[in-house]
């Protein structure tokens, strides 16, 4: 590999890049993201390997494996270019017919297409699907073109160009003006403004000149996977950024803190950092710029609270992963008490867009305060899973019915939750919210990293605030009482709710400890560990009354205030549940309605899933 | 409640004298209504406690380094309009900011903490007297019997005075214990028992007479000074 | 011995004590007391420390696990769409509650925060083979499978 060691190495490698790429030939990429991964992709892969080889295409037929394309409902996911055609759901046994019909043929296999729920109509190509349609790709479009392992491919799409432009054309003041003035804000969760944060980490005192670059790869919230997804399918983006970043704040060294729990992203980005590495493009002299800076790849140890920046650096540091009092903000006084300027994944990957770009073009995109693009991961209770990327300030209806193509087998809709464990629960009347830092903190939720889990009518709400607040206990470090004690004793009362115990005065108490987690804590995971239950108690209170007054769960999902029974006009007898239930709390004779006995039943649903003839019935 | 809050009693207010007179190393502040001028780096508690202010304190000790986790201390900060609870043990004085160690707000939070401290570690005498102090005589949340309250003042004194470093924190969130490595007894340890001394727990066990696991009251009708408020 | 070419390849590091944890894991499965005790000694860190951090990261385990691990995600997503239901099936079958492992030594039942799959949970992995949209109702034969070989 020949080094890069001027702009116009990089300038002309590009150019070279792209005369390289055949536009005729015919490319089949691949997504190997972790939705398409889960059905069986690697599988795919393999076997259109093999029929390519056992055909002897090799010379025709290029494959490309990427990272998530975002589309995770339809996975595993074939995209084939130049033709642009779209097959979803893809197993083993359709390759060969995939080769020979549409390869070799150039006839399209219809029942692999994407079929619109609406019209009913098969859609042939990826970008007519109305699921990518109403979204704006900014930052995540690039995925389904690059296999992370290449970095041609990267450059060959103009990847580096930024960082060229930031090193030769831009002082390191004027690089962070730029940001400053595209009014990027932080995409892990506070919304804090980019340029404001590096400025005062660029004028903090550090007596030995040592500066810090971290990126935050913990991506702890559950139910998130978009810095996961950047990190798997385009590493570089990322890796351009936080260069740039460096070089706006004068560091050399940087960290990328990666969650245990995303083994592939840490090696895909392991490769690509070599591969930067390999062009000149990190470490010493990059570029040819005199500019110095190298990035280390930390994997986590699997503890949500390192998300948080302090505890972070602890983590870095090698101690218990327990935040500590940030009067002083980690700008100044960050890992090993040197300044240091901590973003999140989509936030680094944004801005080489914004320096190729310019600040105008990006603040164009957006609210007045919110400004860019956001990735959200819509999962739950929705039709279309997956990432998708809109601009701020799009509605979260359009996001749900647009994108989402609404609610799966007719059911209703009832919240939406964002913000991971830190956020809160919208109800359908703030559907019509758009979605902004301000506008989502202001209803007592948060823009958060950006997790979106939709619920239906058969999602318990006091159940929800019962799963967050067991995972913050968990997740707590325990150092401050409030977080501490306060999240024990929260869970153990709405535990009580759930299991018919609650009585008139739990409402109140619950309300009256929330104040005191949210003040009294040391760090950002106490003090916004109740918003789950604070949004759900503001929205869906009548919820509440109805699990501590009448003993009922409306959503029939509470264990202890459910009943199991058999429609005795819908049985058929067929024994399917009789056989299925663990503690044969269910008899009958074959062909005649069977009975159910409440003594032996222990709630696990399992004759319910089992029933073909929907004769099981909660109450 | 047996007590006033401070905020009430402090009419008008005598200015403070200054505590050096560098003035470099100044910085003004109100406390409690009271301007104020102390060193640069001080934390608001050191600088309340000087000015006599007393703010009940269970993990803070002069001789460690302040942790911020009893979260007892707290005081509200009042910064650029913006009102906020703090740790007084870690927050560093700063220009301009007031500070209101006893308002409505903090007693509430304080009680609140003390609240849940005692329902899990009812039988330390420390946390009896805040308790009575402050004039808690209902308990609402369901008891527990354990007697350490994870304050870390054994940690830091065995690590940072002792020089040692037999026992830590292990575990996380509220499976969280102070212990010494695998549970047996460390190699390192001397037995200087400086950690025993200062506990704030083991030393002081509450002898009201009470039921075992229950809020002990005894003491609610002694002057609420004697309990250092 | 493995575990002193895992340190002196990291000792270079400016914190290389969770890495180190990390890699000795990957190779011997657990972490033991006594090569806890090892790692003390050779990186000098205080014991108390490295048994601190390797009790509060999630990703330690100090006791050997099973043949087979099963993890299973509990992300909000995954719990939205009923991945209680599986835990309680799962611990019935394997008669364990998450974190430990069955008498016979075959399976390790874990349960994680996130696995970051999230559109295609409820997600149950076991040894590196995912298995997406789970029912209560597949766990038996998924089992089977890995029971008899």
């Amino acid at each position: 590999m020949v080094k890069i060691k001027s702009p116009e190495d990089l300038a002309s490698l590009t150019a070279k890049l792209q005369k390289e790429k055949n536009t005729e030939e015919i490319c089949i990429t691949v997504c190997m993201g972790p939705g398409c991964l889960t059905c069986g992709s690697q599988k795919v892969l393999e076997s259109l390997k093999e029929e390519i080889k056992k055909r002897d295409l090799q010379e025709k037929v290029q494959i490309k494996e990427t990272g998530c394309h975002g589309f995770c409902q339809k996975g595993p996911i074939l995209l084939i270019k130049p033709a642009g055609i779209f097959y979803q759901q893809v197993i083993k046994r359709d390759i060969p017919e995939i080769i020979t019909e549409t390869i070799i043929n150039n006839r399209i296999v219809e029942r692999l297409l994407y079929v619109d729920p609406i019209l009913n109509s098969k859609i042939i190509k990826e970008k007519d699907v109305p699921f990518y349609k109403s979204q704006y790709r900014l930052v995540f479009g690039d995925n389904s073109l690059i296999d992370p392992h290449k970095i041609d491919d990267y450059i060959s799409l103009g990847g580096y160009s930024a960082l060229a432009k930031a090193l030769f054309e831009m002082t390191p003041v004027q690089v962070m003006e730029e940001i400053k003035n595209s009014g990027l804000r932080g995409r892990g969760g506070g919304g804090f403004h980019t340029g404001r944060k590096w400025e005062s980490c660029r004028n903090a005192p550090s007596p030995d000149g040592v500066r810090y670059v971290i990126c935050n790869a913990d991506e702890g919230d559950p139910g998130a996977f978009m810095d996961r997804g950047l990190l798997e399918g385009n590493p570089h983006r990322v890796i351009e950024g936080m260069i740039i970043g460096a070089y706006a704040i004068s560091s050399n060294e940087g960290y990328a803190y990666v969650r245990n729990e995303y083994p592939l992203a840490v090696a895909n980005l392991n490769i690509a950092l070599e591969l930067a590495r390999e062009y000149g493009l990190l470490g010493k002299d990059i570029m040819g710029s005199g500019f110095d800076f190298d990035i280390l790849v930390v994997q986590g140890g699997g503890a949500f609270v390192c998300g948080e920046s302090t505890a972070l650096m602890a983590s870095i540091e090698g101690k218990r992963g327990e935040p500590r009092p940030k009067h002083i903000h980690t700008s100044e006084r960050g890992l090993w008490n040197k300044p240091t300027a901590l973003n999140n994944v989509e936030t680094w990957a944004n801005v080489p867009i914004i320096i190729k770009k310019g600040a105008e073009w990006f603040s164009q995109i957006g609210t007045e305060r919110s400004k860019g693009t956001k990735i959200f991961s819509l999962v739950g209770k929705i039709n279309n899973t997956g990432l998708v990327e809109v601009p701020m300030g799009i509605s979260l209806r359009d996001i749900v019915y647009k994108i989402g193509g609404g609610i799966p087998d007719g059911k209703k809709f009832k919240a939406i939750q964002t913000g991971g464990p830190s956020g809160g629960c919208l109800p359908e009347e703030l559907l019509d919210l758009p979605v902004d830092f301000d506008e989502l903190t202001k209803v007592g939720s948060m823009m958060g990293s950006g997790g979106m889990i939709v619920m239906d009518e058969n999602t318990c709400m006091v159940d929800i605030a019962k799963y967050f607040l067991k995972f913050l206990r968990d997740e707590s470090c325990g150092k401050c009482v409030p977080c501490r004690e306060g999240l024990k004793r929260m869970v153990q009362i709405i535990e009580d709710i759930t299991e018919g115990k609650g009585e008139p005065g739990h409402l109140e108490l619950l309300e009256e400890l929330t104040q005191t987690v949210k003040e009294a804590s040391l760090c950002g995971l106490g003090k916004t560990a109740p918003n789950p239950v604070l949004s759900t108690i503001r929205y869906f209170r009548d919820e509440y009354e109805a699990h501590i007054m009448d003993k009922k769960c409306p959503a029939l999902v509470c264990k202890n205030l459910i009943e199991y029974s058999i429609d005795e006009l819908l049985c058929t007898g067929c024994g399917s549940c009789k056989r299925a239930c663990p503690v044969m709390a269910i008899s009958g004779e074959k062909l005649y309605p069977h009975t159910l006995d409440m003594e032996k039943c222990i709630k696990c649903g399992i004759c319910l899933e089992k029933c073909p003839f929907d004769a099981i019935k909660i109450s | 409640m047996p007590f006033k809050s401070t905020d009430e009693n402090i009419t008008g207010g005598k200015d403070f004298p200054d505590l050096y007179y560098e003035e470099d190393n100044l910085v003004s502040l109100t406390i409690d209504r009271q301007k104020v001028r102390v060193e640069k780096g001080m934390t608001i508690l050191e600088a309340a406690r000087w000015m006599g202010i007393k703010i009940p304190t269970l993990c803070y000790h002069e001789g460690l380094t302040p942790w911020g986790g009893c979260r007892l201390c707290v005081v509200e900060v009042i910064k650029r309009g913006r009102s906020k609870l703090e740790a007084s043990c870690t927050y560093p004085v700063a220009e301009g900011i007031q500070v209101k160690t006893n308002s409505e707000k903090v007693q509430k939070t304080r009680r609140m903490i003390v609240e849940l401290l005692i329902s899990s570690c009812p039988n330390s005498r420390t946390l009896q007297d805040l308790a009575s102090g402050m004039g808690i005589t209902e308990i609402r949340f369901k008891m527990e019997d354990n007697d350490c309250i994870l304050c870390g003042l054994c940690v830091r004194m065995c690590k940072e005075q002792m020089m040692s470093g037999g026992i830590g924190f292990i575990n996380r969130g509220a499976k969280r214990e102070v212990s010494t490595p695998f549970h047996k007894s460390s190699e390192i340890c001397r037995g200087c028992g400086a950690c025993m001394y200062i506990c704030p727990v083991v030393t002081l066990q509450c002898r009201g007479r009470r039921e075992p696991g229950d809020l002990c009251n005894a003491c609610i009708n002694v002057c609420p000074t004697d309990f250092g408020f | 011995m493995d575990i002193d070419k895992i340190i002196d390849e990291n000792k270079g590091l400016k914190i290389p004590l969770i890495p180190v944890l990390l890699k000795i894991q990957e190779i011997e499965g657990f972490l033991s007391e006594s090569t806890i005790r090892h790692v003390s000694r050779r990186l000098s860190i205080p014991l108390s420390q490295v048994f601190g951090v390797a009790t509060f990261y999630s990703a330690f385990n100090l006791k050997p696990s099973g043949v087979n691990k099963i993890c299973l995600c509990e992300g909000t997503a995954c719990h939205v769409k009923g991945s209680t239901r599986i835990r309680e099936k799962l611990e019935r079958i394997l008669g364990v509650k998450p974190g430990e492992t069955t008498k016979d030594g075959i399976f390790t039942f874990t349960t994680i925060n996130c696995m970051g799959a999230c559109a295609m949970g409820p997600i149950m992995k076991i040894g590196t083979e995912y298995f997406g949209k789970m029912t209560p109702g597949k766990v038996d034969s998924i089992i089977k499978e890995y029971i008899s070989p």
